[in-house]
């Protein structure tokens, strides 16, 4: 049973992985949190499940509508809270970008009502056993999806011009325009990736839950800071390592202690962690992993 | 002392009229600062084609703040840029670098968790569409040859010399009509300061359109054909490097006894 | 159903002595909450009290006066309560409250009410104890669950005869707690072994970790003390993870039905679960009020706040009929007191959810039913049959 529980913890580790990612992302280019994002996550997933249970769409269209609306979304919040702040005011979006995630969650009660929503099960029936291990179909989609994302990401971040670009801006935003890098492009396209990938979370925590409510995002929010608080803020790779220790915990402590235990010991050890190295577990620059 | 050289060499001299066509670069009457301060009062400054011009001054004479002014980092109060007869004030820097600006700026500014080549894709990133970007990039590593074992460092993990090298060569990579450097020497041990100017005079003498700001104005004008000098965000003197260079009033100011002594 | 039989269709304002047309509307109190774990149950329990207001009001009021509700939304917040009850006590000078349908909202409520002696009627609240601190001001039309739903558990153990039970308790809120309680006394009563008791927190987790511990244990059955949409997501991942234990619930968990199982779809086949209330009641004059109140307000089903607080309004309505109580300002006091009186007194009053009667602690006595949903909808049976 140990087996399956750290099997679950994983699983769970990496919906928290696809949050943090989308957290950090924007904290490496522009130094500052968006704090819609688990609103975006939320959103995202809410149109997902409707339009599964409601359209009849299959899952992939339906994953991919929700990577759209997290674009979409986030692109929105990067014109509403961030682009045309000045960066003088470093609390400023703070605010500007809670305010839209509690505009999202009232327009999404407004319109679809504040019911939590079902998340139709994929590949029902699906089962692998390998030993004492069993991963079913959802988990397996989950599983894969954010492997595969999480690849892709770090693909795309090391392969590509417009990757080199993004951490280019992340490292020295004036230089990269010195360089030719139209640097609030590349922030917008940072803030697009990001929502993709809080929308893939979302749909994909969505599964994992079996339902979506109305009410996750700013839960969602907190459960990502812890994440990259913890893996080093902006530290891409050490968000990863960081959510699926998180997620393992948090796993083991509900089968092995109790619920109620579950977010004291993920403080606890955050609050530690925090004492000790005040940086993270993983630096910003220069960590035991290394940024990406 | 620096007024008395002002009638010595008048600001507006003719060497920029000499050269025939529209200069690379011409600055008018260009003020700028941070908040209230001003940092550059009212600099007019122009750079031909093929020309190596140096901005000289001392420390906080306003040649960086020049330099950021002209390239798109901070917003000009007043004045004009002017690139190849295009007005180019004020615009953006990654649209310089499009119309043919590299800047090079002070400290060098290597992206330190890119590696060494990735800094230099990135020179291109303006033109990365081209297929001649990997063929620049074997140049530019054949220029700085240290730079080859290096190429899938972190640039964060090179030396003081090598991320120099690395800073130019990436800003060559961009293929500009003009490069204007900013105090490529500075932090540098003296051998390989005299590298970096042996380094600009090759370049300048491919062809390429140098404006270099330097503090130390014996290197300077030693490798430059013209030179602005700068003091409290005004240009003082200004005239071809051989003859500001004789010029007692920069003797005394800048080159002190060592200068006498050369 | 007395009220609606009394003025049905007469010219009410005719009859003289009654009318006091120019004193404005009966106002009553109600508490809802759009947000929190019971959210929807606080819905259905408005729409039920304003659709009852409604109907008599179409009818010509009561003593040829309109009933108001004056509504309050509290958001699960406990704050909310403590201020806006002694406004709508002293601003709106309600006659009566109804209060929250949840435990915790139910047991602050009262308790305000109580000290300002105000009536206060809950159309839900069964976790055992509410009403407590508050009466003999407070009432609920629920039986609590324990009183209700264990003899009907243990009736179900022995029918299933089952051998082995697990159990998923919602730590974080008192009422699920309590449910955990009541299963507990219920597999001891029936001699079920249980071999796995774990516990979540309600809103965020993946229940995976839960599912796969009692799994491990491969229990006959497995008791739900959650809320309905977390006991969705519950049974979700217990069949995903191949789980094929039955599943029962209390009878709040029938009452939150259609947050069951719309979250839950075909997992939730087959969950049994105690009843107290029953939608399809065949008995007159509940029958024809249930198809009345589906029709008008376009349900598949009625639920249980809905009938329950459908019926607490045309308790207080016939009430106010039978005394003829102005609810004035100068006879508030005594026409409230009226109101509790005429409340311990009631006996079998036929309402949408079948006959009324409260016990000694002011909580309702229901018949024993049980649930079992088949094709997505509770089917309710009686104990036996």
């Amino acid at each position: 049973m140990l087996i399956q529980q750290l099997v679950n913890g994983l699983l769970l580790g990496t919906t928290f992985a696809l949050i943090a990612l989308s957290f950090n992302l924007v904290v490496g280019a522009l130094d500052r949190l968006n704090f819609a994002l688990g609103e975006t996550a939320m959103v995202s997933a809410i149109c997902g499940a409707l339009f599964m249970s409601q359209l009849d769409i299959t899952f992939v269209l339906a994953f991919l509508a929700a990577l759209a609306i997290g674009a979409v979304v986030a692109g929105i919040t990067f014109l509403l809270s961030f682009r045309f702040v000045s960066a003088e005011y470093h609390t400023a979006p703070i605010l500007s970008s809670l305010g839209v995630g509690l505009v999202i969650t009232s327009l999404v009660t407004r319109v679809v009502g504040s019911d939590q929503r079902r998340v139709p099960s994929v590949l029902e029936g699906v089962r692998i056993e390998i030993g004492p291990l069993r991963i079913v179909g959802d988990q397996l989609i989950i599983l894969s999806v954010a492997a595969l994302m999480t690849v892709l990401l770090y693909g795309f971040l090391n392969r590509t011009p417009w990757g080199t670009a993004i951490r280019g801006v992340s490292d020295d935003p004036d230089m990269a325009g010195l360089l030719g890098v139209p640097v609030q492009r590349v922030i917008l396209l940072t803030f697009v990736i990001s929502g993709t990938l809080a929308g893939a979370s979302g749909l994909l925590t969505g599964l994992s839950f079996h339902t979506v409510s109305p009410f996750t995002g700013f839960e969602t929010t907190l459960t990502a800071l812890m994440v990259i608080v913890l893996g080093g803020l902006g530290n891409i790779t050490g968000g990863v390592v960081a959510a699926l220790m998180i997620g393992v915990i948090e796993t083991l402590t509900v089968a092995y202690l109790s619920a109620t235990y579950r977010d004291l010991i993920v403080f606890l050890l955050v609050g530690i962690t925090l004492v000790a190295r005040p940086q993270g577990l993983f630096t910003r620059n220069t960590g035991v992993v290394g940024r990406v | 002392m620096l007024k008395s050289g002002r009638h010595t060499l008048a600001p507006e001299q003719p060497a920029a009229a000499l050269v025939s066509g529209t200069p690379t670069l011409q600055v008018r009457d260009l003020r700028a600062g941070y908040g209230r301060i001003t940092g550059i009062d009212g600099i007019s400054l122009t750079v031909s084609a093929g020309e190596l011009v140096a901005l000289l001054g001392a420390n906080g004479a306003g040649k960086s703040t020049f330099l950021r002014a002209v390239s798109g980092m901070i917003k000009p109060w007043s004045g004009s840029v002017h690139l190849r007869g295009d007005d180019v004030t004020g615009q953006r820097s990654d649209r310089l670098v499009r119309a043919g600006m590299a800047h090079v700026p002070e400290g060098r500014r290597v992206l330190p968790t890119l590696t060494v080549e990735e800094n230099l894709r990135l020179g291109a990133f303006a033109r990365r569409g081209d297929g001649d970007v990997d063929a620049d990039l074997d140049g530019v590593i054949a220029r700085f040859e240290p730079l080859r074992e290096r190429r899938n460092q972190k640039a964060g993990t090179l030396s003081g010399g090598e991320q120099q090298m690395l800073a130019i060569g990436r800003a060559l990579m961009a293929r500009p009509t003009i490069l204007l450097l900013d105090e490529p020497s500075l932090g540098l041990s003296p051998r390989l300061v005299g590298e970096v100017f042996a380094l600009i005079r090759d370049l300048a003498s491919e062809g390429l359109t140098i404006l270099l700001v330097e503090q130390n104005v014996k290197q300077g004008l030693g490798c430059a054909d013209r030179g602005y000098l700068l003091s409290t965000g005004s240009v003082v003197m200004t005239g071809s490097a051989k003859e500001l260079l004789a010029d007692p009033a920069v003797v005394g100011s800048y080159l002190g006894a060592r200068g006498r002594d050369a | 159903m007395l009220f609606l039989t009394a003025c049905g269709g007469d010219e009410e304002g005719g009859d003289g002595g009654d009318d006091q047309s120019d004193a404005g509307p009966y106002r009553l109190g109600l508490v809802h909450s759009s947000e929190g774990p019971f959210a929807t149950n606080s819905a259905t329990m408005r729409a039920g009290a304003n659709y009852a207001v409604d109907l008599i009001n179409a009818d010509g009021g009561v003593n040829g006066r309109d009933i108001e509700l004056v509504e309050v939304d509290a958001r699960n917040d406990p704050q909310t309560l403590v201020t806006a009850i002694p406004q709508l006590v002293s601003e709106d000078e309600i006659f009566a409250l109804l209060a929250p349908v949840d435990s915790a909202g139910c047991e602050i409520a009262c308790a305000i009410a109580a000290e300002l002696e105000v009536p206060a009627l809950s159309a839900g609240a069964g976790r055992p104890g509410v009403l407590e601190p508050s009466r003999p001001w407070s009432f609920t039309m629920t039986a609590p669950d324990a009183s209700n739903s264990i003899p009907v558990l243990e009736a179900i153990m022995e029918q299933e005869s089952a051998g082995t039970a697990a159990i998923i308790v919602d730590e974080a809120n008192a009422t699920t707690q309590a449910q955990g309680d009541l299963y507990r006394e219920v597999f001891d009563g029936s001699d079920v072994e249980v071999v796995s008791t774990v516990t979540f927190a309600s809103g965020d987790s993946s229940f995976a970790s839960q599912v796969t511990s009692m799994a491990a244990e491969n229990p006959d059955v497995i008791a739900l003390a959650a809320g309905p949409a977390d006991a969705a997501r519950i049974a979700v991942e217990i069949r995903s993870q191949g789980l094929e234990s039955l599943l029962i619930g209390t009878g709040s968990l029938q009452a939150g039905g259609t947050d069951y199982i719309n979250g839950a779809g075909d997992a939730a086949e087959g969950t049994l679960t105690a009843a107290q209330f029953n939608p399809d009641n065949p008995d007159e004059p509940a029958a024809s009020l249930l198809a009345q109140a589906e029709e008008d307000n376009d349900l598949d089903a009625v639920s249980l706040n809905f009938a329950y607080a459908f019926d607490i309004v045309n308790l207080i309505a016939t009430y106010l009929t039978d005394s003829g109580a102005a609810a004035s300002p100068d006879t508030l006091e005594d026409d409230r007191q009226g109101l509790l009186d005429f409340l311990e007194d009631v006996e079998a009053y036929e309402g949408m959810s079948g006959d009324v009667t409260f016990a000694e602690d002011g909580t309702g006595d229901r018949p024993e039913l049980y649930a079992v949903v088949e094709n997505g909808q509770f089917v309710i049976s009686e104990v036996g049959s």
